[in-house]
């Protein structure tokens, strides 16, 4: 679990790019995190593993303070985070030893460090690719591999920082369908993200507006509130736009269809009457 | 007009690892068009577009801008005016002190100076909607992601170039941002006649500002025509491409047998159509 507790933060002396967040993130949840650019979102990110440290407030990772120093390796190892771009995130010349990068740092034996490797190329469906140069993989595999590199540390929450945001559309899809299967293992997932089709992934929403939380629901609850996200910068899904514009002439779709699947189904009932 | 006529390009040519990045591509691209390219990494969108200035050069064929041929050196000078190019993540290439100073370097490298350079930095500024007394002081680096590549586009537009070549222009900003660099786009085509060519993964984006759309698969065309053509005929999934979610509702439709023309694209438009049903049913 991660509590955030009146957090604010500002780099250096200029004013806070976040204010008095508080936010419980519960074992197991699927949390996205949006916001227009400059929202804060990647700030909150940044503290969840102690990268950045409160001004004001703390920050509990299961318990532990991230301002304590004591504590910053058990908690990043506890946190992992896959950020943006998949070529800042790669440190060695061959796949698998940049798997096995982190738990050596850990200071784990030989044969329990490939053990580890394994597991995690097999979770990203990297294993063929273990032997090659990272330099030469695409976008969507250098992310995959970022991945399986946070996985190797066996974290139990794992944070992507808009990590879908460089791919193309079918590396998007793998990095997302990597997030469900870890979901659905038991990892508590936290997805900074742009792309309001990849919130229906998630169990809550957070809308982050100006360094403050300005909403918190469920993807059907923030989804309601077409024209509130709008004037925040966002948008909804295309189903929820059309949806949206159905609904106003009467036909009554419930706010609990989101999806293209969804909405054909609604419209095909109400068509054959 | 832009022509490619029988453009191949290889790389690393003459030794074991050669391979052709774009293979016997021939299209045009006519005056006052929004040209949109698409197509999954590797498909060879970067190699193809760099030919427009002659950044690159054909292995085989050629690459006409106006006339010019691009592989020609002379020529190329006089081509390469014309053209101006947005790489992606453009704003990692601002770098002078203050705004005006960045949008400058441009015109000024083209012998520009004087009355004319503030003229054209000033209306670049506008065009992008930087507004000239609050932003042209400021660095460029307290912008944010937005704003930043607005002044980088807008250091291009300074430059007066009749064809926009743009690699992804709309990546890494959230819908708002995405929405406003599309529509200033869409303007910089219909009000400055600029022709646009656009690389771009996302769909939904350039369905509703594309006058023709060419798919690249492997390095070749795979489909090419307005976007009611394109998405009504390929089988964009077997490239790694996902069709437009306006069209995905539309084939979702049709297999539970309520049938809407395909070539409409814009989401209000299929919201009409089903409303004018659904009160005559």
């Amino acid at each position: 679990m991660i509590e955030l507790i009146s957090v604010s933060y500002g780099y250096n002396d200029s004013e806070d790019v976040i204010s008095d967040i508080s936010l419980t993130i519960n074992d197991g949840e699927f949390l996205a995190i949006v916001g227009h650019n400059g929202s804060g979102k990647s700030t909150v990110a940044k503290h969840l593993n102690g990268l950045l440290l409160p001004r004001s407030g703390q920050v509990y990772v299961n318990g532990l303070l991230t301002s304590d120093e004591e504590s910053i390796l058990t908690i990043r190892q506890n946190v992992g985070m896959v950020f943006q771009n998949p070529d800042n995130q790669i440190v060695t010349t061959v796949v698998e030893e940049d798997v096995g990068f982190g738990p050596e740092n850990l200071g784990i034996e030989t044969p329990k460090i490939w053990e580890r490797v394994d597991e995690a190329l097999e979770l990203v469906g990297m294993t063929e690719f273990r032997k090659r140069a990272p330099h030469m993989l695409s976008g969507g595999q250098k992310q995959r591999l970022a991945i399986a590199g946070v996985l190797a540390m066996h974290p139990s929450i794992i944070v992507f920082d808009e990590a879908t945001a460089m791919l193309d559309p079918k590396g998007r899809e793998d990095v997302i369908a990597i997030m469900k299967d870890l979901h659905a293992a038991g990892k508590t997932i936290v997805m900074i993200t742009q792309h309001m089709e990849e919130v229906l992934l998630s169990d809550r929403v957070i809308v982050m507006n100006a360094g403050r939380i300005a909403m918190d629901g469920t993807p059907t609850q923030i989804f309601e509130n077409a024209d509130k996200l709008r004037s925040m910068g966002l948008d909804v899904p295309l189903p929820v736009a059309i949806r949206d514009k159905l609904n106003a002439s009467g036909m009554n779709i419930p706010a609990s269809v989101l999806t293209l699947d969804s909405l054909a189904d609604e419209i095909e009932k109400r068509l054959s009457r | 007009m832009i022509e490619f006529l029988n453009v191949t390009h290889t790389y690393m040519n003459n030794s074991e690892l050669a391979h052709n990045a774009i293979s016997d591509i021939s299209f045009n691209v006519s005056e006052g068009e929004f040209f949109c390219i698409i197509g999954q990494t590797g498909s060879g969108k970067s190699t193809l577009i760099q030919h427009i200035n002659g950044l690159i050069m054909p292995t085989c064929g050629k690459v006409l801008v106006d006339g010019f041929d691009m592989s020609q050196k002379k020529q190329l000078i006089s081509g390469r005016r014309l053209v101006g190019m947005v790489f992606q993540y453009p704003e990692h290439q601002l770098f002078a002190e203050t705004v005006y100073k960045d949008i400058e370097f441009g015109v000024a490298n083209l012998g520009i100076t004087g009355d004319e350079a503030h003229e054209r930095i000033t209306s670049a500024m506008e065009a992008v909607g930087l507004c000239v007394s609050e932003f042209s002081e400021k660095s460029p680096f307290d912008l944010s992601g937005g704003e930043k590549r607005r002044v980088a586009l807008a250091g291009i537009i300074a430059m007066r170039p009749k064809y926009l070549v743009l690699d992804e222009p709309m990546a890494g900003l959230d819908p708002m941002g995405r929405q406003s660099i599309l529509s200033l786009l869409q303007q910089l085509q219909s009000e400055l006649g600029i022709t646009i060519i656009m690389v771009s993964h996302s769909m939904d984006d350039i369905v509703h500002v594309a006058t023709r759309i060419a798919i690249l698969s492997r390095g070749k065309i795979a489909a090419i025509g307005t976007p009611g053509e394109v998405f009504k005929n390929c089988e964009l999934n077997a490239m790694g491409l996902k069709l437009p979610q306006s069209i995905q509702l539309i084939r979702s439709l049709r297999e539970r047998g309520i049938e809407i023309e395909n070539d409409m694209l814009d989401e209000d438009a299929i919201a009409d159509e089903l409303l004018r049903r659904y009160l005559h049913a």
